[in-house]
C-alpha cells in the first residue's frame, strides 16, 4: 500500500517559527501503522517545518514548487492524479495558513475520491480501508471507504513517532515544477488574532426581568443546598443534569 | 383587659392556606411564538441533533442565525435529520428534516443538504464547527465549490472574523454562503419561541459513493479520554465506595475522574485525574463529589461550564466554584441517587 | 496560590500609561468628601490601596462638574472650579509614593440629583421625566445649557489632568445626565438630540470630544456604562453594545467601565450593588459580551469578591481589568497578600452592603468587619507591637471579643479567649442561618482564623466565671459576653417567642404567626422569611412606617422581595401592646401608632424581634476589683490615646453588644479602638 501524507509548512503558535503541525506528524504514525510505503507531499515553497518531517517517520518528500498566488489544490490534484496512492492522509486543520482544513476535501473533490474526516486510527479491511472517526464528545464512527480515499487525521489520534535525527538526516526532499493554476483571491482583511472571551452566561434577549432574574436568580449563579436531605439532594442533581441534556435515560 | 371603648377588630388567618413560594409566582402568560411569514431570505442553520436534541454548541448556531436574520427580516432554518422538539425556542423559524435512508450516510446527507440548498436559495448556511458539523460544512464547501469561512469566533450580519496563521492572525470578511461556528463564540437565542414550521424537504439528489459503510462504535461512558469526554463525575476524599462510585458513573453515562489524593491513593487510576497535572477537561458538565478544590484541582476543570459539587464543608472551593452546591455527605447523596436512576428517576 | 493568580500580575498599558497589576477600585463615593474636596481621610483611604498593592485606584464616583449637578448630597467632589486642583496634586502625590494609579468619576447627574441643597439650582436632564429614586423633576436642557454642560466637562477634564490625575472616567452609568440622553426612558427629545441612538448619544459624543480636546493626547478618557439596563422602556443589551461599539469605534474612549443594571428606582439599586444574596460576578456576561466587541480595554465591577473569581475573569479575556472595589474596603492590601502568598489572610468581603448602605443615608462609608477603613488617620490596618506585652483575657467568642483577640495578640500580648459555645462567631452564627444571610458566617470565619495563627488560646465550651478569669492573672479583661433577646416590657411579653429561638431552631412554629419587629433591622425581616419558608402564615407588624425601616438602600429591596414572594402580610405602623392566651391559641393586640386604635390578631405563635440587652453579669462581678472600675476614658477612646493606666491590679472594659446591643461593625470597632491601644 502507498500513502501520502500531505505536509503543509506549519508554523508555531507562539514563536511562528516554521514547525510541523503535529496532527500531520500523527498521520504519518498511523499510515506506517498500516504497514504503508509513507511519502510526503507539499505544495509551495520549501519549508523547514516540511524538512522536520522526515525526522519524523518519512524518507522522502516531494515538494511542488508553486508560487503565492497558485491553487495548492490544483498542483497537488495533478501530481496525485499522475501517479494515484492508495491512500492521502491530511492533518484535519493546517497551522500556519489560512487553517480552515477545507483543503483535503477540495482535493478529493477534484480527484473524485472519497474522503473520511478525523481518523484516530486506521486498518485495512475486507472491502478497503476501515477508518476510526473521531465525533464530538468522544465518540467514534468506524467507516470503510473504498480507496483511494482522502483521510484527514484527529488530534485525538496516538501520538507522532519520536524525531531521529539520523533519519532527517537520510531523508530526501524533491522539488518538482507544480502546476500552476491561479488562485481566486479572497476579500478578506487580514489583521493580528485578537482572542475574544467565550460566551458566558446570556446577555441579551427576552424581557427586561427575564434578564434580570437569569443574571441574578437562577441556579447557573451558585446556589447552595445546605444540608439537603441526600434523597432531594439526588432529585436536585437529577434535575440539574437532565436540564443539561444528560441522563434523559440510560436507554435512549 | 380591654383597653379601648369599642371591641376590636379581630383577624384570624387560620384556615387560610399558607401558599408555598413556588405557587406565588404569577402564572406565565400563554407563550406567544413569534412567526416571520414572508421572511425576505432564509439563513440555515445545520444540526446534528443527535438524540432529537440541540447540544449547547447547536443552540449557539442557532442564536447566530437569527443574528444574521433579524436585522433583514429573515427566518432561520433548522435543517436536521429529525426534527428537533426545542427547535422552536432554540430560535429556528423553519424545520427541514433532512433523513438520509442510512442514518450514519453522510454522502447522502452532504447530497441531500445540497439540494436543499438549491432548492431554498439560503443566503447563508451555519454549521457548528466540531467533528460533525465541520466534516459535513466542508464536504458542502467541496461539494458546491462554496466560500466557505472556517471556526467563526466573531459573527455579524456584516462581518465574520476566523483565526489563522496558527491564531497568530485572523480573517475578517463579509459573511460567505458557508460559515462553520466554533464553539461559544455566539449566545444562544432567547426570549419568545419562534414558528419552527416545517418545510418541504427538497428531493434527493445523485449521491457519489465512496464510504462504503459507516456506522458507531460503541463507546461506554468510562472509555472515552477524559479530556473528551462530555460529562465527567469525580470522587474526591470524601469518597470512601468506588465501586458503587464506578456503578453511579456508569448510571449516569459519566466518565469518571479523581482528584489528585485519590489517584495517589491508587483508588483510581493516574488517567482519571483530573487538573493541572491531570487532564484539563473540555466537559459539557463536571460533578464533584467530596472534592474540597484544591487550585489545580480546580484549573483542571478549564472550560467547564456546569460545575455540581457535593461537599460537607460549605466553605470548600469547590462549593463556591459550583452552580449547584449541596452541602451534604457525599457518601449519603451518591447511593440516594444511584437508588434514583435505578428506579427510573 | 490561586489558579491564574499570574493573569492578575500582568500590567495593562492603556494610552502610554502602564497600570501595574489587572485589579482596581471603581469610583464610588464614600461620603468622605469635605466641602466638595477630597481632604486627608479621602486620600488616606485610597493610599492605604495603593500601599496594599492595588493597581489602580478610581475615586470620586459622581464628581460634579456643574454647579447643578451639586457635590452634597453624597459629600461628593466638586470639579467646578480650579480650587479642586491643588487637593488632587496632594493626592496624586500620595497615591503614586506607593506605585499605583489615581483615576477619577466626571460626571453630572441631571435629574439623579437635588435641587434643594447648597446651590439652588433645578436639575437638569433630556426631559423634564421624574426619576423615583432622586425624586426631582429636571428641566429639560436648551441648547444653551448643553453648551455650558459640555463646556464644563472639558474643564474638570482639564483640571483633573492639571492635578496630576492619571485618568477619569465619564460617568454614563447609574442614570447621570448622559445615560439620561441614551435612555429612551428617559430622552423625549425632537432636536438633534432625541430620536435615534445616533442622536441620543450625540451628546456624550461632544462631551467626550470637548473633554479629549481641553485634556490633550496624554490623558487617559475612558467611560463607565451599563451594559444592560434590564429595565423594559430602558437600554436593551444590544443597545448597549451598540453604544459601547460606537465610541470604542470613534476612538473616544481608551477604556469602558461596564456594569449590569440601572438605578431610578430602589429594587435597581440593589441590583446594581448586589449583595450576600446574589451570585458571585452576576454581571461579568455584560463586560465581556462588550469586550468581543470593542478593541479598548474592559473594566468590570460588581461582587467580584474573591481572588480566585477575579483571576479567571481576566484569564479567561472577559475583562482586562477587574474592580473589588468592596473587596479592598475590606481588605486594602489584597494584592500584597496575594504576592507574598498569603491570601489566606485576605479579609474577604461578604457583600453585607454595610458601606453602600451607609452613604445612601448620607453617612461615611464603613465595613462591616475591617473597622479601620476610612479611619486611616486613627486606626491602623496593620496593628504594631505594643512596647511591652501584658496578659489578656477576653471573655466571649463574638465578632468583639474574636476582633479583640486578634488585636491583642498582633500587639504581642498573651491572650487567653473564653467561649461558652462550643464555636466561634457568636450572634452571627445565628442571622447566618437566615436563608440569604449566610455569607456573614465569613466574618468570624476570618476572625477565628487569624486568631488560631496568631496562637491565642482559645477555651471553647467554657462559661467563664469571675475566677476563672483572675485566675489567669490578667493585666487586661475585656468582657465581649454580647447580649441576649429583649423580650419586651408590654403584658403579656412570656408567651412571645423571640427571633433567636427561631432562627436557632429551637422552636419551630407552624401555622399562623405574627411576627413583631420593633428593631427594623435585618433580624426581624429574616426570621420572617425563615418561618414563611418552613409554611408557616406569617404576618410582620412594625410600629415604623414600613418593614425593614432600618435596613439600607441595597439589602432592604432584597428582602422586601423575598418576603412578598413568600405571601408575608405586612403591617406597619403598629406597636405591639399586649398579648394573652384564648385557648390554645394567642390573642395579639396591636395599637395602630397613627389612629391609635387598636386590633387584635388571632394567632398560633408570636415572634419577636426588640434587640438585645446586655449579658453583665461577669462584667458586674469583677468591676468592684478592677482598678478602673470597668470605665472608659471617652476623651482617650475617641481621641485614639491609650486609656489612662492609673492604680493596681487590672484593667476592665465592656466591648460589643455588652455594652450596648448594636450592630457587627460597632462590636468591631469597640474592640479595635481600644486594642490597638493596649
Amino acid at each position: 500500500m502507498r500513502a501520502v501524507v500531505l505536509l503543509s509548512a506549519g508554523r508555531h503558535p507562539l514563536s511562528a517559527r516554521p514547525a510541523p503541525v503535529p496532527v500531520e506528524m500523527q498521520a504519518i504514525a498511523l499510515a506506517r501503522g498500516l504497514g504503508a510505503d509513507v511519502a510526503g507531499l507539499h505544495a509551495g515553497a520549501p519549508d523547514l517545518a516540511v524538512r522536520e518531517a522526515l525526522g519524523q517517520g518519512m524518507d522522502r518528500v516531494t515538494v511542488l514548487r508553486i508560487g503565492e498566488a497558485d491553487d495548492a489544490v490544483a498542483a497537488l490534484a495533478a501530481a496525485l492524479a499522475a501517479d494515484p496512492p492508495d491512500l492521502v492522509l491530511a492533518g484535519n486543520r493546517g497551522r500556519g495558513g489560512e487553517d480552515s482544513g477545507l483543503l483535503p476535501y477540495l482535493l478529493a473533490e477534484a480527484l473524485g475520491w472519497p474522503i473520511a474526516a478525523n481518523a484516530v486510527a486506521l486498518a485495512a479491511a475486507a472491502e478497503g480501508l476501515a477508518v476510526i472517526q473521531a465525533r464530538a464528545r468522544g465518540a467514534r464512527w468506524r467507516l470503510v471507504v473504498a480507496p483511494p480515499a482522502v483521510v484527514t487525521v484527529h488530534p485525538a489520534a496516538p501520538p507522532a513517532l519520536p524525531f531521529a535525527y539520523a533519519r532527517a538526516r537520510r531523508g530526501r526532499i524533491e522539488e518538482q515544477e507544480g502546476r500552476s493554476a491561479p488562485l481566486v483571491p479572497r476579500v478578506a482583511e487580514e489583521r493580528p488574532y485578537r482572542p475574544r472571551p467565550r460566551v458566558i452566561g446570556v446577555a441579551g434577549g427576552g424581557s427586561a426581568a427575564e434578564r434580570l432574574r437569569a443574571a441574578t436568580e437562577v441556579a447557573g449563579g451558585g446556589r447552595v443546598l445546605v444540608d439537603p436531605p441526600p434523597e432531594e439532594a439526588a432529585r436536585e442533581l437529577l434535575a440539574w443534569l437532565r436540564a443539561l441534556g444528560f441522563s434523559r435515560s440510560a436507554d435512549e | 383587659m380591654r383597653v379601648g371603648q369599642r371591641p376590636r377588630m379581630r383577624l384570624d388567618r387560620r384556615g387560610v392556606e399558607a401558599v408555598p413560594p413556588a405557587a406565588m409566582v404569577a402564572a406565565e402568560p400563554a407563550p406567544r411564538r413569534r412567526v416571520v411569514a414572508e421572511p425576505a431570505y432564509l439563513i440555515f442553520a445545520v444540526a446534528e441533533a443527535e438524540g432529537g436534541r440541540l447540544s449547547r454548541h447547536e443552540r449557539q448556531v442557532l442564536g447566530a442565525a437569527r443574528r444574521l436574520a433579524d436585522p433583514g427580516g429573515g427566518a432561520v432554518v433548522l435543517v436536521a435529520p429529525s426534527l428537533a422538539e426545542d427547535a422552536g425556542a432554540a430560535g429556528a423559524d423553519r424545520l427541514l428534516s433532512l433523513a438520509a435512508a442510512e442514518r450514519y450516510d453522510l454522502e447522502a446527507a452532504t447530497a441531500l443538504l445540497a439540494a436543499a440548498a438549491a432548492r431554498y436559495s439560503p443566503r447563508h448556511v451555519l454549521f457548528a464547527e466540531n467533528e460533525g458539523g465541520g466534516d459535513l460544512a466542508r464536504r458542502l464547501a467541496a461539494r458546491l465549490g462554496a466560500p466557505f469561512a472556517a471556526g467563526v469566533e466573531a459573527l455579524s450580519a456584516r462581518e465574520a472574523v476566523c483565526p489563522c496563521r496558527a491564531r497568530r492572525a485572523e480573517l475578517r470578511l463579509a459573511p460567505p454562503f458557508l460559515l462553520s461556528l466554533a464553539p461559544d463564540r455566539a449566545a444562544p437565542h432567547v426570549g419568545p419561541a419562534h414558528e419552527a414550521s416545517p418545510l418541504d424537504p427538497p428531493a434527493a439528489g445523485a449521491v457519489r459513493r465512496g464510504i462504503l459503510t459507516a456506522a458507531p462504535l460503541p463507546v461506554t461512558a468510562a472509555e472515552v479520554p477524559l479530556a473528551e469526554a462530555g460529562l465527567v463525575v469525580a470522587a474526591g476524599n470524601g469518597v470512601k465506595d468506588f465501586a458503587g462510585f464506578l456503578r453511579l458513573c456508569s448510571a449516569l453515562g459519566a466518565t469518571p475522574g479523581a482528584s489528585r489524593v485519590v489517584c495517589d491513593a491508587g483508588a483510581m487510576p493516574r488517567a482519571a485525574q483530573v487538573g493541572a497535572s491531570g487532564t484539563v477537561l473540555d466537559a459539557l458538565a463536571y460533578v464533584a463529589f467530596g472534592i474540597a478544590g484544591a487550585p489545580q484541582h480546580l484549573q483542571g476543570l478549564g472550560r467547564v461550564e456546569h460545575v455540581a459539587a457535593v461537599n460537607t464543608d460549605i466553605h470548600a472551593a469547590m462549593i463556591a466554584r459550583a452552580e449547584l452546591a449541596i452541602v451534604q455527605d457525599a457518601r449519603r447523596v451518591m447511593p440516594a441517587l444511584l437508588a434514583l436512576l435505578e428506579a427510573g428517576g | 496560590m490561586i489558579a491564574h493568580a499570574e493573569a492578575l500580575f500582568q500590567p495593562l498599558t492603556i494610552r502610554g500609561l502602564t497600570i501595574r497589576n489587572r485589579v482596581m477600585s471603581t469610583s464610588h463615593a464614600p461620603g468622605y468628601g469635605e466641602d466638595g474636596k477630597p481632604k486627608e481621610r479621602y486620600q488616606l483611604y485610597h493610599a492605604e490601596k495603593a500601599k496594599g498593592g492595588i493597581g489602580l485606584t478610581m475615586f470620586g464616583g459622581s464628581s460634579s462638574v456643574s454647579l447643578d449637578s451639586p457635590a452634597t448630597p453624597w459629600n461628593q467632589i466638586s470639579v467646578a472650579d480650579d480650587d479642586i486642583i491643588p487637593w488632587f496634586r496632594q493626592f496624586s502625590d500620595r497615591v503614586h509614593a506607593h506605585g499605583a494609579k489615581l483615576m477619577i468619576q466626571l460626571t453630572h447627574m441631571g435629574r439623579r440629583t437635588r435641587w434643594d441643597t447648597d446651590n439652588w439650582l433645578p436639575t437638569l436632564s433630556a426631559s423634564p421625566r421624574r426619576e423615583p429614586a432622586s425624586r426631582s423633576i429636571p428641566r429639560a436642557m436648551e441648547a444653551e445649557d448643553i453648551a455650558r454642560v459640555i463646556a464644563d466637562f472639558a474643564q474638570a477634564a482639564r483640571r483633573a489632568k492639571e492635578g496630576g490625575l492619571d485618568g477619569c472616567e465619564l460617568s454614563a452609568a447609574h442614570g447621570h445626565l448622559v445615560d439620561q440622553f441614551w435612555s429612551p426612558s428617559v430622552n423625549g427629545r425632537e432636536d438633534s438630540y432625541g430620536g435615534s441612538l445616533e442622536n441620543r448619544m450625540r451628546f456624550g459624543f461632544e462631551v467626550l470630544e470637548a473633554m479629549r480636546q481641553a485634556a490633550g493626547d496624554d490623558f487617559v478618557i475612558g467611560m463607565r456604562m451599563s451594559g444592560d439596563e434590564m429595565l423594559a422602556e430602558g437600554l436593551s443589551h444590544e443597545e448597549c453594545v451598540a453604544i459601547a461599539a460606537e465610541h470604542a469605534r470613534r476612538g473616544l474612549v481608551d477604556f469602558l467601565n461596564v456594569l449590569g443594571g440601572q438605578a431610578r428606582d430602589h429594587l435597581a439599586h440593589a441590583v446594581i450593588l448586589p449583595n450576600m444574596s446574589f451570585p458571585v460576578a452576576p454581571f461579568l456576561h455584560l463586560a465581556s459580551a462588550i469586550k468581543r466587541e470593542v478593541e479598548v480595554p474592559v473594566f468590570h465591577a460588581q461582587r467580584v469578591t474573591d481572588l480566585a473569581t477575579a483571576a479567571r475573569a481576566v484569564a479567561e479575556g472577559h475583562v482586562d481589568m477587574v474592580a473589588m472595589t468592596r473587596a479592598h474596603i475590606a481588605d486594602p492590601h489584597l494584592m500584597r497578600k496575594l504576592a507574598e502568598g498569603r491570601e489566606d489572610d485576605v479579609r474577604q468581603c461578604v457583600g453585607a452592603g454595610y458601606c453602600i448602605d451607609r452613604i445612601y443615608v448620607g453617612g461615611d462609608a464603613l465595613c462591616i468587619q475591617n473597622a479601620a477603613t476610612g479611619r486611616e488617620a486613627k486606626m491602623p490596618h496593620v496593628i504594631a507591637r505594643a512596647s511591652r506585652s501584658r496578659r489578656v483575657v477576653v471573655v466571649g467568642g463574638g465578632p468583639a471579643g474574636l476582633e479583640a483577640a486578634r488585636v491583642c495578640a498582633s500587639r504581642g500580648h498573651s491572650v487567653v479567649l473564653f467561649e461558652k459555645d462550643s464555636v466561634l462567631g457568636g450572634q452571627i452564627n445565628l442571622a447566618a442561618r437566615a436563608t440569604w444571610r449566610e455569607a456573614l458566617s465569613g466574618i468570624p470565619r476570618w476572625l477565628g482564623q487569624q486568631v488560631r495563627k496568631l496562637g491565642v488560646d482559645l477555651r471553647l465550651g467554657i462559661e467563664a466565671n469571675g475566677e476563672m478569669v483572675l485566675a489567669e492573672r490578667p493585666d487586661v479583661v475585656l468582657i465581649a459576653t454580647g447580649g441576649l433577646p429583649n423580650p419586651g416590657l408590654f403584658p403579656g411579653a412570656q408567651h412571645a417567642v423571640s427571633t433567636w429561638e427561631v432562627l436557632s431552631g429551637g422552636v419551630v412554629p407552624s401555622g399562623s404567626v405574627l411576627l413583631y419587629d420593633g428593631m427594623g433591622q435585618h433580624n426581624g425581616a429574616s426570621t420572617a422569611e425563615v418561618l414563611a419558608r418552613m409554611g408557616c402564615l406569617v404576618e410582620m407588624a412594625t410600629l415604623d412606617r414600613m418593614i425593614a425601616e432600618e435596613v439600607g438602600t441595597t439589602n432592604q429591596p432584597i428582602h422586601l422581595r423575598e418576603l412578598s414572594r413568600a405571601g408575608v402580610v405586612f403591617s406597619p405602623n403598629f406597636e405591639l401592646v399586649e398579648i394573652y392566651p384564648e385557648g390554645n391559641r394567642l390573642v395579639a393586640v396591636l395599637r395602630h401608632t397613627m389612629t391609635l386604635a387598636e386590633e387584635e390578631r388571632i394567632v398560633d405563635r408570636v415572634v419577636v424581634e426588640l434587640g438585645t440587652l446586655p449579658v453583665d453579669g461577669l462584667y458586674r462581678a469583677l468591676k468592684g476589683s478592677s482598678r478602673n472600675r470597668g470605665v472608659i476614658d471617652q476623651h482617650a477612646l475617641v481621641a485614639g490615646r491609650p486609656q489612662p493606666e492609673e492604680g493596681e491590679g487590672f484593667a476592665l472594659y465592656r466591648i460589643g453588644d455588652a455594652l450596648a446591643g448594636r450592630n457587627i461593625h460597632a462590636a468591631i470597632y469597640d474592640a479595635l479602638r481600644l486594642c490597638k491601644d493596649l
